[in-house]
């Protein structure tokens, strides 16, 4: 038997348009008679069998507009995604990736279809771009962009024949961590990952681009420890087989390093500055150095898919991560070092010592950032044979 | 044992029937996409694209490149080893479950069940605080005066990855040799001892041989589990304890080379497809009944 | 005089029997006790020994949106990824059973890969698939991902329950008169129930646990072992480690409750 339709807008509670309500307002509608049975199946027919099975198993399916990303861990923090949401009526769906491979991995088997955008560090985006999956960055669009410091604004690993790809927002060294209980003084050189007196209680990152920081052991130094000759590859490997019976594990999340520094399976490595952080949380005593040779270090951009359905949208989240929100509250969370001038000019002053600010001209000089290997997998190879063989 | 074999039937229609969904959904989600994936072992990478020109140069690579076969052969090893730890642990679990628990047989399945619904992660972290240095059974040990200096090489090494793995695979060996021991008639088992035989030469003759499908369906679980898995070894093992699987992985990374890790696939398939003939022809994937 | 010889004999046998499977019920607990342990740990690393202990994160876990949504998700996929398992082993074991064709071997082959080859591999390989074809991610994809490794999982198991059914039971019914849809319903069926759920049990515990092929098939939902993962690079949430125990403990009272009431309505009957 059918029930008449209340003369209620029909426009307003036409298939099309229940579709894009919440189930909750469409079956409040439909007790208190404002719509009908009828109608609630047109509009699911409306939207498809296919949508409908989505919306009962996926959470998210209904905000006006979605950003997709996969990031590091910490990078979409509710602190300041939560603001940025609310602020743009949008949903930001994340995955957060164990390594810089599963990234790689998931934008190039999907051919960016998967992602709007990826916080890249250094050595991925000459490859996203090289596979022809990067945006270009229209800057005119960054409200935050003039801001940045000047070595943010177009550095080599996301410029691209003179056209920039991404938006730096974050930037860290890997640093000489040592366990200051057990040392009597602090280690200066990177030597001192190979030193015999740490026999057995020696760790390292476990990550073929870490050849380039023991690349700055060699002699002579190379001008750049990502480009690297296959005597000079021959050279690293030799050191890390040198140090092989020394280590105790190679870590691979700062979890295990902190957890390897505390319970005193390891008294030095390189690491970063958050792990030592969460070391000093525990009661550690961790001790970081930038030894004599120099360090390696990472610079995260916000890049974008060239297939992202959501081109502006995305652009406006990369904005708001290098605007005053999102940079202070990366060093709220995270405790990265930023790339905003005027968001470190308001914090107070010894954290911005703590998190190099103060110089950063001179202290993002020090580091040599991840770059772009030409022959990663033969490093990957090298890498292996060294420490798995 | 010999049992009258009832002929097979050959009336097709059934079978078509019964197989054409699994084998559609394998081919279409599974098969094609792996088969796609393997023939880049014929390929070879010329950045940032794949150089479609038919080579052998990825086999070059595995043949020349000690660090591989040596990989291959330390996975294997360890397969062999969880598959047979896991035998050794699951075999009076499972005889006790079949045989001995008459009541509340639903719980006790699940009690072997339970610990792997804390999670495969943070199982793994706990083995490391298990057998640190200064972990817990170096505690115990210490503190039960069996050894008055603490013991490293568990963690780190070879045992800590078998240790582990044992652990968490163990329930995949115990579930099918219970199902398996729970149909052996126990008329067979009080011939056995009517007959004179002890504990150990019934179970010998008797329970050994009725068991093979179920030793054959966990072993092979557990040894593919094992050369698949990559995470355990990398989070518990030391220096040149890595698997097969991390290798092969770290080919689809930022590596990017497809051709290497295709052709890397390519042993790992050879195993199991000889273990799957070895069985076979052993008679272990035969019916037990008519 | 056999009688009483055979006696020691059987009581040793049964010694050794409940010591050995006391120690190996000791091996499996173990690391869920040190779990247990650590949820009540005050520090955020584990460390041993325990500083001191709190209860803090099981208040923190129990208000952690991401950990609880993983749950719910993990288990909903585990849950389909087990039924469909089902369906398609519990099909193909009887097909190698009851029939005679080439191949067996092949398919059995073919149901292992997926577990025997890295993660990586069958999610790279499922997610160039679905790209190509236009499948968009979503939770579905995660459970097609799932199914296609958990298959195996129910096929050894039910093929090596069936080896041990006499072809004949099935063929008694059907000289009965019944149709082999019956015969397979009253008589196989039940025979093989213990090693359906069995394969079951371990199709839902490996979908459960399932971290890089899940990585790769996602939509925008994270499983547990997701959200594990994710937490891993920066440190430990200890919430997990409640979390881990809360999961436990839930399942052990679901399993007790079921129990009793299919205990009570089987004696009701």
């Amino acid at each position: 038997m059918a029930i008449d339709r209340p003369v209620a807008d029909p426009v307003g509670n036409s298939p099309e348009a229940l579709a894009k309500l919440p189930p909750e307002t469409v079956f409040a509608r439909l007790r208190n008679g404002e719509i009908t049975r009828r109608d609630v199946f047109k509009a699911m027919s409306a939207l498809g069998l296919a949508s409908f099975g989505a919306r009962v198993f996926d959470q998210n399916a209904l905000a006006a507009d979605e950003l997709k990303m996969i990031i590091w861990e910490g990078y979409a923090d509710d602190t300041y995604r939560v603001p940025f949401e609310q602020a743009n009526n949008c949903t930001v769906s994340y995955t957060e990736a164990g390594t810089g491979d599963e990234m790689f991995a998931q934008m190039e088997t999907s051919g960016g279809k998967n992602y709007d955008m990826v916080s890249a560090s250094s050595d991925l985006p000459k490859r996203l771009y090289d596979a022809g999956l990067l945006a270009e960055i229209d800057t005119s669009k960054l409200t935050n962009y003039a801001n940045l410091w000047d070595q943010f604004k177009t550095p080599d690993y996301i410029t691209f024949d003179s056209k920039l790809y991404g938006v730096n927002f974050a930037w860290g060294p890997t640093l000489l961590l040592s366990n200051g209980d057990e040392m009597t003084t602090a280690p200066t050189s990177w030597n001192a990952l190979l030193d015999e007196q740490y026999k057995g209680k020696i760790s390292t990152w476990n990550y073929p681009l870490q050849i380039a920081q023991y690349a700055l052991l060699l002699d002579p130094v190379p001008d750049d420890p990502y480009v690297l000759d296959d005597d000079q590859l021959a050279a690293v490997k030799d050191i890390l087989v040198k140090q092989r019976p020394l280590v105790r594990l190679y870590w691979n999340t700062g979890l295990e390093l902190a957890q390897a520094m505390l319970n005193k399976e390891v008294v030095i490595s390189d690491g970063w500055s958050w792990i030592s952080q969460q070391i000093r949380a525990e009661k550690g005593n961790p001790v970081e150095t930038i030894p004599t040779e120099g360090v390696t270090g990472w610079s995260d951009s916000w890049v974008i898919s060239k297939a992202a359905k959501n081109y502006d949208l995305a652009l406006k989240w990369a904005d708001w991560m290098i605007g005053p929100e999102g940079q202070v509250g990366l060093t709220e969370v995270m405790g990265y070092s930023i790339t905003n001038k005027i968001a470190a000019a308001s914090l107070p002053q010894d954290r911005q010592e703590q998190l190099r600010l103060t110089n950063v001209t001179d202290e993002y000089a020090k580091i040599k950032m991840w770059k772009f290997v030409a022959n990663y997998d033969k490093w990957v190879q090298v890498w292996n044979e060294a420490t798995q063989g | 044992m010999s049992t009258a074999r009832v002929a097979l039937r050959s009336n097709r229609r059934p079978l078509l029937l019964l197989l054409i969904l699994p084998v559609a959904w394998m081919t279409v989600f599974y098969l094609i996409p792996i088969g796609v994936l393997l023939t880049h072992a014929l390929f070879s990478v010329k950045y940032p694209k794949i150089d479609h020109h038919l080579t052998l140069v990825n086999f070059q690579t595995f043949v020349d490149t000690e660090l591989y076969i040596r990989v291959l052969v330390r996975t294997v090893v360890m397969a062999v080893g969880v598959t047979l730890c896991d035998l050794l642990l699951a075999f009076p679990v499972a005889f006790w479950l079949a045989r001995r628990v008459r009541r509340n047989r639903e719980i006790a399945l699940f009690l072997v069940i339970f610990p792997l619904w804390s999670s495969y992660l943070i199982r793994i972290f706990a083995w490391k605080t298990l057998l640190g240095t200064s972990g817990i059974l170096n505690s115990f040990l210490q503190w039960a005066h069996v050894t008055n200096a603490p013991i490293s090489f568990l963690l780190y090494s070879k045992w800590s990855i078998l240790i582990a793995l044992t652990h968490i695979w163990l329930p995949f060996m115990i579930l099918p040799l219970y199902t398996v021991l729970d149909r052996i008639p126990e008329s067979l088992l009080e011939a056995a001892n009517d007959l004179g035989a002890g504990s150990v030469a019934a179970f010998r003759t008797v329970v050994l041989p009725l068991a093979k499908p179920g030793i054959v369906a966990g072993g092979l679980t557990t040894f593919s589990l094992t050369m698949g898995d990559y995470i355990a070894p990398t989070l518990l093992g030391g220096p040149g304890d890595q698997m097969i699987g991390k290798l092969i992985a770290d080919q689809f990374g930022v590596a990017n080379n497809w051709p290497l890790g295709a052709m890397l696939i390519i042993p790992v398939l050879l195993i199991i497809s000889t273990i799957l003939l070895l069985a076979n022809r052993a008679g272990a994937m035969e019916r037990t009944a008519g | 005089m056999i009688a009483v010889s055979a006696q020691p004999r059987r009581s040793l046998g049964r010694t050794a029997l409940n010591a050995s499977v006391c120690l190996v019920f000791l091996f499996l607990y173990l690391p869920l006790a040190v779990i247990v342990l650590y949820s009540f740990s005050a520090e955020k690393v584990n460390v041993w020994p325990i500083g001191s202990y709190t209860t803090h994160w099981y208040h923190v876990m129990w208000h952690d949106p991401e950990v609880r949504k993983g749950i719910m998700l993990s288990v909903r996929i585990g849950l389909s990824a087990a039924g469909l398992a089902i369906l398609l082993g519990t099909l193909t074991a009887l097909a190698i059973d009851r029939y005679a064709f080439r191949g067996k071997a092949l398919l059995r082959f073919c149901a292992v890969l997926p577990i025997t080859l890295p993660g990586i591999v069958t999610g790279v390989a499922m997610l160039s698939f679905f790209s190509v074809t236009g499948f968009e991610l979503s939770n579905r994809t995660i459970i097609i991902g799932h199914t296609t490794f958990c298959i195996t999982l129910v096929l050894n198991s039910v093929v090596a329950r069936l080896a041990q059914i006499p072809r004949n039971l099935g063929e008694a019914a059907a000289d009965l008169g019944a149709s082999p849809l019956r015969a397979f319903w009253t008589v196989t069926f039940p025979l093989t129930l213990p090693a359906i759920i069995a394969g079951g049990l371990l199709a839902f515990t490996l979908s459960f646990d399932e971290i890089v092929v899940t990585l790769f098939l996602k939509g925008r939902d994270a499983t547990l072992p997701l959200v594990i993962w994710a937490r891993l690079r920066r440190g430990f949430s200890p919430d997990i480690n409640a979390a881990a125990c809360m999961i436990v403990g839930v399942s052990f009272i679901a399993v007790m409750i079921a129990t009793v009431i299919t205990r009570s309505s089987r004696s009701a009957q």
